[in-house]
């Protein structure tokens, strides 16, 4: 029995996704009450609607922070990866406007406001990586049309070898752009490159320019090996464009997370202190 | 030439096979190449097309080059080499070595593939490392923790430090001594306002550095000992014999709330004022006291009770009772404001009056015209208006018997001429005589000589205008008198003087002596008569002369230097004195809006308004159509007078 693909955000069926919107319409009744009260001191993080608001904030960021180590553990567990996943990105967003409301939106040069910085940094890098795996891995699929990359770079050796082939009787030009185009062609490398999804100096583009070239003016015998050099190296060209996006998408899945985790840390840092100095410079 | 072209392959067990070719060259050179028509025809692409040429001569055999294609004899790269069976040759991969000479040719060489064929792995086209992204040292963990210890760096390092740089602290800071601002080299001192949670407010700023200034301990709250170390002269809002539930003294922060920006920490909410005044005797222990009516805000704000002069002898007071009408006040003067005021706003300054009534009717413009109408007043204003309006001319005749009429001096008519400031319009009005303190609040006394001497003289003989009476206590009344009449008798000729002395006296006429005697008590008698005047009698023509009669209130008494005493006047300075009014913030109102000193006709009348007047502007907190206005705009929770703010003593933390 096959099981349908079911999307980690529609999971149980939106089981966490009612969670958030119910967590943040009491946030938010909580908060609009409190003010229509005209509490004295005005709204902030300090009011009896303030420290509960930033208990639960603090808490749910913990938790939040302990996906990670759930992500890493293997084995069934009580509730599943993909069931962490959906409660993460849904509570993950309603935490937005928990922290937000727990401010009062009072905001000054300070650690407090610094650490609900970089919550705010670590949530919209949260939400570029829930696009990013909401749109890619399709593409990553149709891109694939069923070879894997290594799949790919053997078929691309395949074409070397044909290439070298058909260029044995073609002249001494023929042959030196045939053997860069088999020796110095590189798929992957460095980070950029990898996002990029293209090399501007590829081997394999400039000898196909080259061969273009030359073919049209090829002698009559060589012209026949000469196209078909030419149509060799433009098939293993397509075959190493789809390799590389591949790797486009693959360092897309990953590119947010050096974003969204670094960030973590220190925020786990800065709402310490944050907690911290509220209590050691009370009122 | 016949040449023997040899293929040699390595078998995997090691030993070789060979394949031979014949071939017949025209001429002396075997070439080497990729090209099909090369005698040794080698395939791998490294080779040139046409690469090398072997040229068997007579005594050897030469290698050379085709345009420069690489070929290494022996291990080094040469254009043209003379080669033998012993000469290792390396074109492209292959290894090509001569034969000896014999079997039946001519030359013949043996070409082997050296190189080994290119590993077919995938690594020379999979850059190793570079499939994933891992990011080096930007990666997750390395940036993970980098990132935590700058956060712990920023947000506990920097603040502990300026902490622990605090202790301890400078002399005199628990006295309230300012602390000295940081200079540049304690960069890391204040830096514990990181820590801070909001801005602090505009008086508290020069703080910033010093958060010890008010948060002493770590982990404690602040105290009100905190604040009262420089706050040390705050008097309490009740006083202590008056106990009221529910009112704990938690110290300022209780209602001072600081670091919520530059506004200030003192509260303005009413919802702080109307939790206990909102019911307050609910919350009093013992009976209620005047004033608990409870009030919420201003809309629900009971009538004004305002306190009045009841005995201005003694000037004791009384504060009107809730739900009675406002008392009288006995201010020991009368004073009808009716007939000093101008009703209505636009002013017509006196000199312009002047002018204006210079110019004859018919001559008028319609604006003088116009003005000349406000000009035509009733009342004092208008008999003010004439007066100043005869100065410096000559006096009209006076009709027989009719004493004439009064004239001013020419200091008089000019501050008459000058009396037109007011508020804002220059008319004889409430400014004429209420001028503002400093600040603008209030007012500054009215005086005698400054605001009513002009219009209401102190003379007493009309034959002598300029004399006046002292305007002060009646002893000084009496003993100007006399001396006034004793002076003038005294400078009169002496009759006795014209008679010779040697001239005999009729019997029982009196002596000079006698009669001296008998004129200076004349003279002490007008001195007395005078002073009963004044303080008896009110006059016709007040323009002329003024009694004290007239303004005063003359009790007798049994001095023995004056037979009159003149009751203190004693205006109360403030009516409310437990609230604050700015009338610098008011000045845009005409002083009639609240003040009904038009329609005044005596100085008993207490010319506040109902509470009515001021609600008409005035709303509450949420008020949306009335200026907001909450307790603290009139009321202070600190009041003057009452024993100092001290909180209960808090356990030493």
């Amino acid at each position: 029995m096959t099981i349908a693909h079911e999307s980690f955000l529609v999971h149980g069926r939106y089981r966490y996704l009612k969670s958030a919107c119910l967590l943040a319409a009491l946030t938010l009744a909580a908060y609009i009450a409190h003010g229509a009260m005209r509490p004295a001191s005005g709204q902030n993080g300090g009011t009896w609607v303030g420290y509960p608001l930033g208990t639960i904030g603090a808490l749910l960021i913990v938790w939040l922070a302990l996906f990670g180590v759930r992500k890493r553990r293997y084995g069934p567990g009580a509730y599943s990866l993909k069931g962490w996943l959906s409660a993460h990105v849904y509570l993950g967003l309603a935490l937005t406007l928990v922290a937000t409301l727990h401010t009062g939106f009072q905001f000054g040069a300070n650690i407090h406001t610094a650490a609900f910085v970089l919550m705010l940094l670590v949530i919209a890098s949260g939400v570029v990586g829930l696009v990013t795996y909401a749109r890619v891995p399709g593409r990553m699929t149709r891109n694939r049309a069923g070879q894997t990359v290594p799949a790919m770079a053997r078929e691309i050796q395949e074409l070397d070898r044909q290439c070298v082939e058909l260029a044995r009787p073609l002249g001494d030009a023929f042959a030196a752009l045939v053997l860069r185009s088999r020796d110095h062609t590189r798929i992957g490398g460095s980070g950029w490159r990898q996002l990029t999804g293209r090399d501007p100096r590829c081997a394999t583009g400039r000898a196909l320019r080259q061969a273009k070239t030359l073919a049209q003016t090829a002698p009559d015998d060589q012209r026949a090996s000469a196209s078909g050099l030419v149509l060799l190296l433009e098939r293993k060209a397509a075959l190493l464009r789809r390799a590389r996006h591949d790797l486009r998408y693959k360092a897309l899945l990953d590119v947010w997370l050096l974003v969204h985790v670094p960030l973590t840390m220190a925020l786990l840092v800065a709402l310490t202190a944050h907690i911290v100095s509220v209590f050691f410079y009370w009122a | 030439m016949r040449c023997l072209v040899r293929h040699l392959t390595r078998t995997r067990a090691g030993g070789t096979a060979h394949k031979d070719t014949i071939v017949d060259v025209a001429g002396n050179r075997l070439q080497i190449g990729r090209g099909t028509d090369n005698e040794v025809y080698l395939t791998d692409l490294r080779v040139a097309y046409r690469h090398a040429d072997l040229v068997f001569r007579d005594f050897d055999v030469v290698l050379e080059a085709v345009e420069g294609a690489p070929i290494l004899v022996d291990g080094r790269p040469v254009d043209r080499a003379s080669v033998t069976t012993d000469s290792a040759i390396e074109i492209g991969p292959y290894a090509v070595r001569l034969l000896p000479p014999g079997r039946g040719v001519d030359l013949g060489v043996t070409v082997e593939l050296a190189a080994a064929p290119q590993p077919e792995d995938l690594d020379r086209l999979l850059v190793p490392g570079g499939q994933r992204l891992r990011g080096g040292w930007l990666g997750r963990r390395p940036m993970g923790w980098a990132l935590a210890l700058v956060a712990l760096l920023l947000t506990f390092g920097l603040p502990l430090n300026a902490y622990l740089q605090s202790k301890p602290r400078p002399p005199g800071f628990n006295e309230g001594a300012l602390p000295a601002p940081p200079g540049p080299a304690d960069w890391g001192a204040g830096l514990d306002r990181l820590w801070s949670s909001g801005e602090l407010s505009a008086s508290h700023k020069y703080l910033a550095t010093r958060c010890d200034g008010c948060h002493e301990v770590g982990f404690t709250r602040v105290r009100a000992e905190a604040c009262l170390t420089c706050h040390d002269e705050l008097p309490h809002h009740f006083p202590e014999t008056l106990q009221v539930t529910g009112f704990e003294p938690a110290g300022c922060t209780g209602c001072h709330r600081e670091h919520e920006g530059p506004a200030g920490s003192v509260p303005v909410r009413e919802a702080l004022c109307a939790d206990c005044h909102g019911n307050l005797n609910a919350r009093l222990v013992e009976a209620a006291v005047s004033g608990s009516q409870p009030v919420k805000d201003f809309v629900t704000h009971p009538p004004f009770r305002p306190t009045v002069v009841t005995d201005p002898a003694t000037g004791g007071t009384s504060r009107s009772r809730e739900g009675e009408p406002v008392p009288g006040e006995r201010s020991g003067l009368a004073f009808p404001h009716d007939i000093h005021v101008v009703g209505g706003a636009d002013g017509v300054t006196l000199e312009r009056c002047l002018a204006v009534k210079r110019v004859a009717p018919e001559r008028r413009t319609a604006s003088e015209r116009r003005e000349a109408g406000r000009c035509d007043v009733k009342g004092a204003v208008g008999a003010a208006l004439r007066l100043a309006a005869s100065c410096g001319e000559p006096p009209p005749a006076a009709p027989a018997g009719r004493p004439s009429p009064p004239r001013l001096s020419g200091e008089a008519c000019q501050s008459l001429r000058e009396r037109t400031v007011d508020w804002r319009a220059d008319t004889f009005s409430c400014g004429n005589c209420h001028r503002p303190d400093g600040g603008g609040a209030s007012f500054l006394p009215v005086t005698m000589a400054e605001h009513c001497a002009d219009c209401h003289s102190l003379r007493f003989d009309r034959d002598d205008p300029s004399r006046l009476l002292p305007h002060g206590h009646p002893d000084q009344v009496a003993a100007a008198a006399m001396d006034y009449f004793m002076a003038q008798e005294l400078r009169r000729p002496s009759p006795g003087q014209t008679v010779a002395p040697d001239v005999r006296r009729r019997a029982g006429s009196p002596s000079p002596q006698e009669q001296q005697v008998a004129r200076l008590n004349a003279a002490a008698s007008s001195a007395g008569g005078l002073v009963q005047e004044v303080f008896t009698k009110g006059v016709t023509d007040i323009f002329a002369r003024t009694t004290c009669r007239e303004c005063h209130e003359i009790t007798p008494s049994a001095s023995s230097t004056a037979p009159f005493a003149v009751t203190p006047v004693r205006v109360a300075t403030r009516w409310l004195p437990r609230a604050r009014f700015d009338h610098a913030a008011h000045r845009q109102s005409d002083c009639g809006t609240c003040h009904a000193a038009a329609t005044s006709a005596t100085s008993a009348d207490v010319l506040l308004p109902p509470i009515a007047t001021c609600q008409s502007c005035h709303g509450g907190e949420t008020s949306t159509a009335s200026i907001p206005s909450t307790c603290t705009m009139c009321h202070d929770y600190h009041r003057a007078g009452l024993p100092l703010f001290r909180p209960a003593a808090a356990p030493p933390s």
